[in-house]
């Protein structure tokens, strides 16, 4: 046996961990992304820059990104870039369409146009990614959901109690310190806003039958779409 | 537009080396013998950004091997080895010994240093001691609160009654004005 120098060691540590990154950054982005921009669309807020930021940290992460940057990219229709995430074809589609919306100092040129491709490219990465989660709540929730966490890998591990509570923490600790003697506990936090529960007569029961729904199709996306 | 693209970035401000953020230096501080003499092969368990490391590389000529599982952190992490040419970043988790060990490429590794807070900390030092020689320094800085919630004393108590399965305990102190229920130890192997 050669011993391999230490130069060597260090490079080939350099390469395979590259690639094992690559593989690690997941399409779960996008989805984050639309639903922040939403977001932020509902309290009309112009720039863009902090949101655009994380989504090109995955896109080119060796790189250092500023205004003129990212400018330069979405003038160019460029979306890949060296260790970074790779996108379809559709998907950068999506990212120049969506960009059109934006002036040169990456603030809201068009708020109508952008609030409507927002919620069009949310429901289309739902229908591709997330086919179990879409039938039972909206797009919109669903990115809720995800970007609660920071990512879909933190939130298929959650179990279902854990999910009917999102979103409602302030009261259920409150509940928790007075030693559960008066008064009650949440049941439902950020799943409020789910159609089916809104047309339910009994709510708090409907919240714990979808959260055990929503448990089982999160794990079932992941391990089909997700899992490296 | 130009001003805000030239603000400093944080790893500008912090190039001297802080007590407060780096639990090594503040174990130098409290005077354990955790100096390094100029060419050891260090295996760093929970690397996160390498803030620590970039003071370490300078210190030594040996290869740092620095393990970090989180993606986002790994990428500073890659950025400053490519900079430099003394790291080799390990994408792997710290369980996960088999992985590790072939990428040491059959180095002899001087020190191993671990700060991952988890209740199962022990354990995953214990593991990871397959890797290296019985001569090899063993450094662990302990978060007693991430352990369990329960009385810090009994804690502490608990969790050296398991070290002391595995390891020899040459020194011990807490690094309390640094960090707050913070232990570090300096280890041998059995």
């Amino acid at each position: 046996m050669t011993e391999t120098s230490q130069t060597q060691i260090i490079q080939k540590n350099i390469e395979t961990s590259k690639e094992e990154l690559q593989r690690a950054f997941l399409k779960d982005e996008l989805i984050i992304f639309f639903t922040r921009v939403q977001e932020d669309l509902q309290t009309k807020k112009e720039d863009l820059f902090g949101r655009l930021k994380e989504l090109f940290s995955v896109i080119f992460p060796y790189e250092e990104i500023t205004r003129d940057f990212i400018f330069e990219k979405i003038g160019n229709g460029e979306f890949e870039g060296d260790g970074g995430i790779k996108f379809d074809k559709e998907e950068k589609a999506m990212l120049i369409d969506f960009c059109n919306n934006l002036d040169k100092n990456i603030n809201f040129k068009n708020f109508h146009g952008a609030n409507a491709a927002a919620k069009k490219y949310l429901i289309e990465l739902n229908r591709k990614y997330l086919p179990n989660m879409s039938l039972l709540i909206e797009p919109f929730l669903v990115g809720k959901l995800i970007s609660f966490f920071g990512g879909i890998d933190n939130l298929y591990k959650k179990p279902a109690s854990t999910i009917q509570l999102i979103g409602a923490e302030k009261a259920f600790f409150r509940f928790k310190e007075r030693e559960a003697k008066e008064g009650k506990p949440p049941k439902y936090g950020l799943i409020y806003r789910a159609n089916t529960i809104q047309k339910a007569k009994n709510k708090g029961k409907k919240a714990r039958q979808l959260a055990n729904k929503l448990s089982i199709a999160i794990k079932l996306d992941y391990f089909q779409k997700f899992c490296r | 537009m130009s001003e805000k693209t030239k603000k400093p970035t944080l790893r500008k401000l912090n190039l001297e080396w802080n007590a407060y953020r780096s639990k090594w230096k503040s174990a130098l501080d409290r005077k354990l013998s955790v100096d390094l003499k100029g060419d050891e092969n260090i295996l760093y368990l929970g690397a996160s950004t390498g803030s620590t490391i970039s003071h370490i590389r300078k210190k030594t000529k040996g290869i740092i091997f620095a393990v970090e599982k989180s993606p986002k952190m790994m990428v500073e992490l890659m950025k400053l080895a490519i900079k430099s040419d003394n790291i080799a970043p390990i994408f792997a988790d710290a369980r996960n010994v088999e992985e590790i060990k072939k990428r040491l490429f059959k180095k002899k590794i001087d020190i191993l240093f671990q700060d991952i807070p988890s209740p199962d900390q022990v354990e995953m030092l214990s593991n990871a001691a397959q890797l290296v020689d019985k001569d090899c320094r063993i450094f662990l800085s302990l978060k007693i609160i991430s352990v369990a919630h329960w009385d810090p004393e009994t804690v502490l108590k608990k969790t050296e009654e398991k070290l002391k399965e595995h390891f020899k305990i040459t020194e011990s102190a807490s690094l309390e004005p640094f960090h707050k229920k913070h232990y570090f130890y300096v280890l041998k192997k059995k």
